[in-house]
C-alpha cells in the first residue's frame, strides 16, 4: 500500500516539477530519490535497452538460431566471434579477477591477474586491520596520501586492484576485439579468394531458367 | 504501354554459395598474402588451419600449388622465427613435393634457416644435398622416413607431434618401420624429451627393442620411465613385466630403494 502511495505522489511530484509548479526541493527526500531514478531512466532508456537489459518482448530465441558457419572453422574461432565485452561484464570482471580476460581465451593473463588481485585483496586486508588496531588512527582511509608502513601498504595494494581491474578491463577488450579482427579478415580473404577460383574454373557459365512476359 | 516481367529462376546453386573447406589454391594464395605483409598476428593465427591443411595434402600427388603451400608455410614460421619447424617443412616440401624454381631460388634461405637451428655447416649442406631431386628415394614411405630422419636431428620440442604424425602415414604403408623409429615412438611415449632422445638413438641399430641397443646407465633409466609410464596408465602386468626385468639389472642403492617404491606403487589399488 506504501508503495502504491508512493508511486502516485512521484507521479503527482513529477508532473508538477515539469511544469515548474513546485521546487524539486520541496520534495520528500525517498520521492526526490525516486523522481532522479525516473528521469535517468527515461534519459538512459536507449543505452539500457542498447545494453544486456531486455525489457521489450522478444518473438525468437536467439539461443535456437543455427548459424551458417565456414566448414572448418574451429569451436574456439566460433566462440571468440560469438562473445561480446558489453558493460555487465564489467561488474563481472569487478567481482572475477581476470574475467574479461577469460572471456577473450587468454586464461594465462587471467589466472595472473587473478594472482595479481589476490595479492593485492591479501595486502588490502593485513594493512586495513593494522590500521584499525592502530589508537592513533580515527579512520583507515583518512590515512591515503600520508607515510607509513602499513598507511603504504594499503595505498599500494588499493592502487594494484583498481590498475588489476583497469587492465583486465581494457586489455580483456583489446584482445578480444584483435582476435575476432584476425578471424574475420582471414574467412574473409579466403572466402573471396575461393569465390573468385570457382568463378574462373567455372567459365562464368551458370544454369538458369528463365521467363519473359511481354503485354 | 508495354510492360515486360522477367523471372530469373536459378536452378543449380552457384558453387561459391556453398562453403566448405578452402582448396589448396587458396590457402597458398592466403598464406603467400599475409607472409609478404609480414604481420606477426596475422601470421600467427593463420598457422593452426594452416598445419591442419599441410596434414591433409601430406598424401596428395606433387603439384605447383602443394609445394608453394608448403614452402610458404616455412616462410610462415621463419617469419616468427622459429626455424625449427621451418626447416622442417621446406624439408617436407623438398622431399615429397620438389620443385625446381623453389629449389633454385632458396638455397641461402635453406642453408641459413639450418644454421638458426644449431647444425653444423656439413650437417646443413648434407641435408641439402640428401634432398636434391636426384638423391631422393623413389618410394614415398623411403621419403617419409628421410624426413623423420633428418627432423629428429633438429632435437626440437616442437616438431615431436609433426614427426609422430608422419610417423603415422608412414605405418599406414605396406612397409616395416626401421627399429630406430620404433625406439623413438616408444622414448615419446614415455615422456623423453628431444635431445634426451638423441642421446639414446642409434640410427643403425637393429634391435627390436630399446634395451638391447642402449648402455647400462640409459637402460636402467628407461626402465623406470617406462614402468612409470605403464603405472600411472594402470597397465600393471606390463609395469609387473618392465619390473622383472629392472630388477635383473645391475642397480645402485638408490636405485633399488626406487624399485621398491615402484613394486609397492604396483601393489596399490
Amino acid at each position: 500500500m506504501n508503495t502504491i502511495v508512493l508511486f502516485l505522489e512521484l507521479l503527482i511530484n513529477s508532473v508538477d516539477v515539469m511544469k515548474s509548479k513546485i521546487s524539486l526541493k520541496t520534495i520528500r527526500p525517498i520521492s526526490r530519490i525516486l523522481f532522479i531514478f525516473l528521469i535517468i531512466f527515461l534519459f538512459l532508456d536507449n543505452f539500457i535497452l542498447a545494453q544486456d537489459m531486455a525489457i521489450y518482448h522478444r518473438y525468437k530465441d536467439d539461443n535456437l538460431e543455427i548459424p551458417d558457419l565456414p566448414a572448418n572453422m574451429t569451436l574456439e574461432e566460433f566462440q571468440i566471434l560469438s562473445r561480446n565485452l558489453r558493460m555487465a561484464d564489467m561488474a563481472y570482471s569487478a567481482i572475477v579477477p581476470g574475467y574479461a580476460h577469460f572471456k577473450a581465451k587468454e586464461p594465462e593473463l587471467g589466472y595472473r591477474i587473478l594472482g595479481i588481485r589476490i595479492a593485492g585483496y591479501s595486502g588490502l586486508t593485513w594493512s586495513y586491520l593494522k590500521l584499525r588496531d592502530d589508537d592513533s588512527v580515527s579512520d583507515v582511509f583518512e590515512t591515503i596520501g600520508k607515510s607509513g608502513t602499513y598507511s603504504t601498504v594499503f595505498q599500494a595494494s588499493l592502487a594494484i586492484t583498481l590498475a588489476s581491474y583497469v587492465y583486465d578491463w581494457i586489455h580483456g577488450r583489446a584482445i578480444l576485439n584483435k582476435k575476432k579482427e584476425l578471424i574475420r579478415y582471414r574467412y574473409s580473404i579466403k572466402q573471396k579468394i575461393e569465390k573468385n577460383l570457382s568463378r574462373m574454373n567455372s567459365n562464368n557459365f551458370h544454369t538458369l531458367l528463365t521467363f519473359n512476359y511481354n503485354f | 504501354m508495354k510492360t515486360k516481367i522477367s523471372i530469373i529462376i536459378i536452378l543449380i546453386f552457384l558453387p561459391w554459395l556453398i562453403q566448405a573447406e578452402f582448396s589448396i589454391q587458396t590457402e597458398y594464395r592466403y598464406i603467400r598474402n599475409i607472409n609478404r605483409q609480414a604481420n606477426l598476428d596475422l601470421i600467427a593465427d593463420n598457422l593452426n588451419h594452416a598445419n591442419r591443411t599441410a596434414d591433409n595434402y601430406i598424401d596428395e600427388e606433387n603439384n605447383y600449388f602443394i609445394a608453394h603451400f608448403f614452402h610458404e608455410l616455412g616462410n610462415s614460421y621463419l617469419i616468427l622465427n622459429k626455424s625449427e619447424k621451418a626447416l622442417f617443412y621446406y624439408l617436407t616440401q623438398r622431399v615429397l613435393f620438389p620443385n625446381d624454381s623453389i629449389s633454385s631460388a632458396n638455397h641461402k634461405i635453406f642453408l641459413n634457416t639450418a644454421y638458426s637451428c644449431n647444425l653444423s655447416d656439413s650437417l646443413a649442406k648434407h641435408f641439402w644435398e640428401q634432398t636434391k631431386k636426384i638423391n631422393l628415394p623413389t618410394k614415398d614411405p623411403d621419403k617419409l622416413l628421410l624426413i623423420i630422419k633428418m627432423s629428429i636431428q633438429l632435437r626440437s620440442p616442437e616438431l615431436t607431434a609433426p614427426i609422430y604424425r608422419l610417423g603415422q602415414k608412414l605405418k599406414q604403408s605396406p612397409i616395416n618401420p626401421p627399429a630406430w623409429y620404433k625406439h623413438w615412438e616408444f622414448l615419446t611415449r614415455i615422456g623423453y624429451d628431444e635431445k634426451g632422445k638423441m642421446e639414446i638413438l642409434d640410427f643403425n641399430s637393429q634391435n627390436q627393442s630399446v634395451f638391447e641397443s642402449v648402455d647400462d646407465d640409459s637402460k636402467n633409466q628407461i626402465y623406470r620411465r617406462a614402468i612409470n609410464y605403464y603405472i600411472n596408465r594402470d597397465a600393471d602386468r606390463k609395469a609387473r613385466r618392465l619390473l622383472d626385468n629392472y630388477k635383473k639389472q645391475q642397480l645402485s642403492f638408490w636405485e633399488r630403494v626406487d624399485f621398491l617404491i615402484k613394486s609397492i606403487r604396483i601393489k596399490l589399488p
